[in-house]
């Protein structure tokens, strides 16, 4: 990435990237800091005290299982909804008061649109720029989205994907500074998936749009988000860099191989890059079927998810100690400086494009918590 | 109450206000149950932050949305003529008026006026009736359904544009249907136009004041209504009743008392026969119950439900603005069993 292809609030992007050393973090104020955002519905409470930063440029993944909250959080950030408590404020104001400037400054991308059935691509969203005082070109905007080919196609004949693809368009013809993802491609076959994720990692590589996205699928957020927070019974019960979050889950990691008399074996440790060291050095040449095997996200998430199950309440008492004071450190920017400044700088420094993106921020996360992970971090996340 | 009228008479200002208004009540809501001084300061410290780059932009950014309306309306406006569907909807209203009067050979009782020219009269104002009370609320609980209110709620100045473009598309279809049917009458079935312009002049007024009794009340149904198809059949019937009961058609007088008087609340016998009076010769307000045209009372009653239907329209329009979210959307489409991947 080269900062030449930076647009719009590229110059604080580049400033957060290039300038993380030397800028403390906290000097750039986050685009999205929500503190002990609190929701109840007729006396039921849904959220119980949310901490997030959102910092600019950061791609933002909120996870969770249905009913977690995630959809009652982000539309209150999106200023759709009333909170009961807490204080938010989405690019410097409240979201419950946000304006029309302020509208302009955010897009949208939910699931549940079907709207202008019979508009024409192209027309609507030449029609959609007509209210940003400085939108895309529209013609650009369809290159972008891949719906050149589609541009004087009836918007009800597209495909799944091909109508997440013009959404998606819709909300980044003004030039917004933040995107908000809902669940983008529930119902995507694979390629459509690739595809939008291709999209969503352009736009935040070379737009430096900073984006909260929300999902159930795992494999989507490890492969886009530069953090990831979970949501479990209205509380965030994890967050981190994917990396942090599975190291997080003290998961161990097991480790397989054929012994020299042929029998299968299998270990589980902590560090196995210390066993295979020793498997080495015993068997004094190569491992038969060696394999190592980290724990996923999904293990991760499932874990947390299981364990937030049935026990709301008793993480909210002092005793426990299951990472939720981390976890809400690194959530609000107090304890991890810089997580993705880091990640985002490994990002820039990494030229190679999308593909090795993951591989940057895990590398990157790495090396900002010590290094612990630096032998056997990469590969084995890149399912 | 001050604020909703203000916003009735202009309906961009009308609906700028609706997010402040929308966003005092929660304000409100989140001093009731949570930190008020926490509240406190996060309004402050938002509008310091939004207040600056305001000043010079708003009446640029509203000539935008006010410019993105009228295009908008006029998208609407030829997507529907390229619509064969729901122009042989609308077509079909007419072709049956002029079977009708072309059949009808007998005279208004009492006069030499022909009962066609009555019944014409009383096909346009029904139309009229129908655009702002039938399709109109179609028109908004579907947009609604499909989420383009949602979109245009998510996008700076697009409610303003919708009202204007609503406004724009409603205008359009009346008077584009009014005209076709005078006209197609006139040129076919010998039907009546205005005499003079004092004739038409009232055909205009009363046109114009009909559609706004009924404009804003369809409104406010479409604010309201569930879903389309619950929608059709819940305004279908009361509208079907109304036309034969109204007068309409035929001469009130045929009818039994206690149904003249409850039509006669409705806004479609006044319209019926405030055309009636600009349509037929003066020599019709014989078959009048009244004996007379009742023009000022046509008036009274008609403007009394424009303003009834403002004072409706803004306070659930707005709700129904404020109220859209992805989540709700998402849950009426579980609901009314469409599924997710629908769109393919």
């Amino acid at each position: 990435m080269t900062t030449t292809e930076l647009t719009g609030p590229a110059p604080t992007t580049a400033a957060a990237a290039a300038g993380a050393a030397t800028v403390a973090a906290g000097s750039v104020p986050p685009v999205i800091r929500v503190r002990d955002l609190r929701m109840s519905y007729g006396g039921t409470d849904v959220l119980h005290g949310i901490d997030l930063d959102i910092r600019r440029g950061e791609v933002f993944a909120l996870l969770g299982p249905n009913g977690a909250g995630k959809t009652t959080t982000v539309e209150i950030l999106e200023g759709f909804r009333q909170r009961s408590a807490g204080e938010v404020t989405v690019l410097g104001a409240d979201p419950a008061r946000g304006d029309d400037a302020w509208r302009a400054r955010i897009g949208l991308v939910l699931q549940s649109w079907r709207d202008h059935r019979r508009w024409q691509v192209a027309e609507l969203l030449r029609h959609f720029a007509l209210y940003y005082p400085a939108p895309r070109d529209p013609a650009e905007l369809l290159a972008l989205v891949g719906l050149t080919a589609q541009a004087g196609t009836q918007v009800d004949r597209l495909s799944g994907g091909q109508r997440r693809r013009l959404d998606v368009a819709l909300a980044i013809v003004g030039r917004p500074e933040l995107l908000f993802l809902d669940e983008p491609t529930t119902g995507f076959d694979p390629e459509a998936r690739r595809d939008f994720h291709d999209l969503v990692e352009r736009l935040a590589r070379d737009e430096g749009v900073t984006i909260l996205l929300t999902t159930h699928d795992l494999a989507e957020a490890e492969r886009l988000a530069d953090r990831i927070a979970v949501l479990v019974n209205g509380r965030i019960r994890a967050g981190g860099t994917p990396a942090e979050l599975a190291r997080r889950a003290a998961a161990q990691a097991e480790v397989r191989w054929t012994a020299a008399d042929g029998t299968a074996r299998r270990e589980r440790t902590a560090e196995p890059s210390q066993l295979v060291w020793e498997l080495h050095r015993d068997t004094g040449g190569p491992v038969a079927d060696l394999e190592v095997r980290r724990p996923t996200l999904e293990d991760t998430y499932l874990h947390m998810v299981h364990r937030g199950g049935g026990d709301g309440p008793r993480v909210e008492s002092a005793s426990e100690d299951d990472g939720d004071g981390p976890v809400a450190r690194a959530m609000s920017g107090g304890g991890t400086s810089g997580g993705a400044g880091t990640a985002r700088r490994a990002r820039a420094a990494d030229g190679a494009g999308s593909t090795s993106k993951g591989r940057a921020t895990l590398r990157g996360e790495a090396a900002a918590s010590g290094g612990e992970e630096q032998v056997s971090g990469g590969a084995e996340w890149q399912r | 109450m001050t604020e909703p009228t203000a916003g009735a008479t202009e309906p961009v200002q009308g609906a700028e206000t609706m997010q402040p208004a929308g966003t005092a009540q929660g304000a409100e809501m989140a001093h009731g149950t949570g930190t008020p001084r926490g509240s406190d300061a996060t309004a402050r410290g938002a509008a310091g932050a939004v207040a600056p780059g305001k000043a010079g932009a708003r009446p640029r950014a509203r000539l935008r949305y006010w410019r993105a309306g009228v295009l908008r309306g006029g998208i609407e406006l030829r997507h529907l003529v390229r619509n064969p569907k729901e122009m042989s909807g609308h077509l079909i209203n007419v072709v049956v008026a002029l079977l009708l009067a072309g059949y009808i050979s007998d005279k208004v009782p009492g006069t030499h006026v022909p009962m066609a020219h009555l019944t014409l009269a009383g096909f346009a104002a029904y139309l009229l009736f129908q655009i702002g009370l039938v399709n109109l609320p179609q028109i908004l609980v579907t947009e609604r359904e499909e989420g383009a209110l949602l979109r245009l709620r998510a996008t700076p100045g697009g409610i303003p544009a919708y009202l204007v473009a609503k406004s724009l598309l409603v205008v359009v279809m009346a008077f584009g249907t009014l005209a076709l049917l005078l006209g197609a009458a006139a040129l076919l079935v010998d039907g009546p136009l205005p005499h003079g312009p004092g004739g038409w002049l009232t055909l205009l007024w009363v046109s114009a004041l009909g559609l706004l009794a009924v404009v804003p009340l369809g409104a406010a149904i479409g604010a309201v209504l569930p879903n389309p198809r619950e929608a059709l059949a819940l305004i279908m019937l009361p509208t079907m009743a109304l036309l034969v009961t109204s007068g309409a058609m035929f001469p009130l007088g045929s009818l039994p008392v206690l149904v003249q008087k409850i039509a006669s609340v409705f806004p479609l016998k006044w319209m019926a026969q405030g055309l009636r009076s600009a349509l037929l010769p003066d020599a019709a307000r014989a078959a009048e119950p009244a004996g007379s045209w009742e023009l000022p009372t046509v008036a009274l009653i008609l403007a009394a439900w424009a303003v009834l239907g403002f004072l409706l329209a803004v306070p659930l329009l707005r709700r129904a603005a404020r109220r859209e979210s992805g989540s709700r959307l998402s849950e009426r489409h579980r609901k009314a069993g469409w599924g997710a991947g629908r769109t393919a």
